[in-house]
């Protein structure tokens, strides 16, 4: 009976954090260097971002991809614990109109860890955009109860972790 | 439960800085409040239920509050919604 318990209770405990991987390839920046107070000061969400240096936006996570902004700059999944993930390539990018972005999946798709979802013009950007930092948040944030970044200065899109998070027990 | 529809002005429409903002405000109240622009209506205290929506500058969204302090929540979120969402 003592194994048992022991095994649901690791379980339990696995079930309550949410792996976030790199979407991109690049160094980890924390959220406090991002240069946009909405996401340096976690108005947005809590998480890390990284400088990328690839240029295939993947899927950190598994889920639904519940956002994907027309203008191709945002993407959002939703977890089937109900977090939700919100990867933003850029700062103002907005306001770029979609240019340096090809969108290669559509919203409301089902998606897991690695499916390529926005496909981006790195070298154009670096020239458009006031930043190509990407930060990758949970913007459900009253249900995290600890976050813990990579201490990895480097990550790979797709296949190593960026931060995880603990989810609160409702 | 009241309503009410608003025209957004802001020229890039709801993208996550004005979503935040947005939800910030939803989170303060404590009853359902949920955005709606045509057929789709989503929880307005989600950023990616907003950001969803895909609000473009001149698109009209209603905001519907449901349960305790519904007409205070609504006035409130009317009212950063006409003031800019920081963006003014």
């Amino acid at each position: 009976m003592a194994f048992w318990n022991r095994r649901s209770a690791k379980q339990t405990e696995e079930q309550a954090w949410l792996t976030v991987l790199a979407p991109v390839s690049g160094d980890v920046v924390r959220l406090n260097d991002v240069p946009d107070p909405v996401f340096a000061q976690r108005m947005v969400g809590d998480g890390a971002a990284v400088n990328p240096t690839s240029d295939t936006l993947v899927a950190p996570v598994d889920g639904t991809l519940t956002n994907l902004f027309p203008t191709g700059h945002a993407a959002g999944i939703t977890t089937d614990q109900g977090m939700e993930v919100l990867i933003h390539i850029g700062m103002d990018t907005v306001e770029l109109k979609g240019q340096g972005f090809e969108k290669l999946t559509e919203q409301g798709q089902r998606v897991t860890t690695g499916t390529a979802l926005i496909r981006m013009d790195l070298e154009t950007l670096r020239t458009t955009a006031k930043s190509v930092v990407t930060p990758v948040v949970v913007t459900n944030m009253a249900q995290i109860e600890e976050l813990v970044i990579t201490d990895q200065p480097h990550v790979e899109a797709g296949k190593d972790w960026l931060f995880k998070v603990k989810i609160k027990r409702g | 439960m009241v309503e009410k529809s608003i025209t957004i002005q802001n020229k890039s429409g709801l993208h996550a800085r004005p979503a935040a903002l947005l939800v910030q405000e939803a989170g303060k109240h404590p009853c359902n409040i949920w955005v709606r622009k045509g057929d789709k209506e989503v929880d307005a205290k989600s950023i990616l239920g907003i950001m969803s929506l895909a609000v473009a500058c001149g698109d009209t969204i209603t905001v519907k509050t449901d349960g305790q302090g519904e007409a205070e929540a609504l006035a409130a979120i009317v009212q950063l919604i006409e003031s800019g969402l920081g963006e003014a």
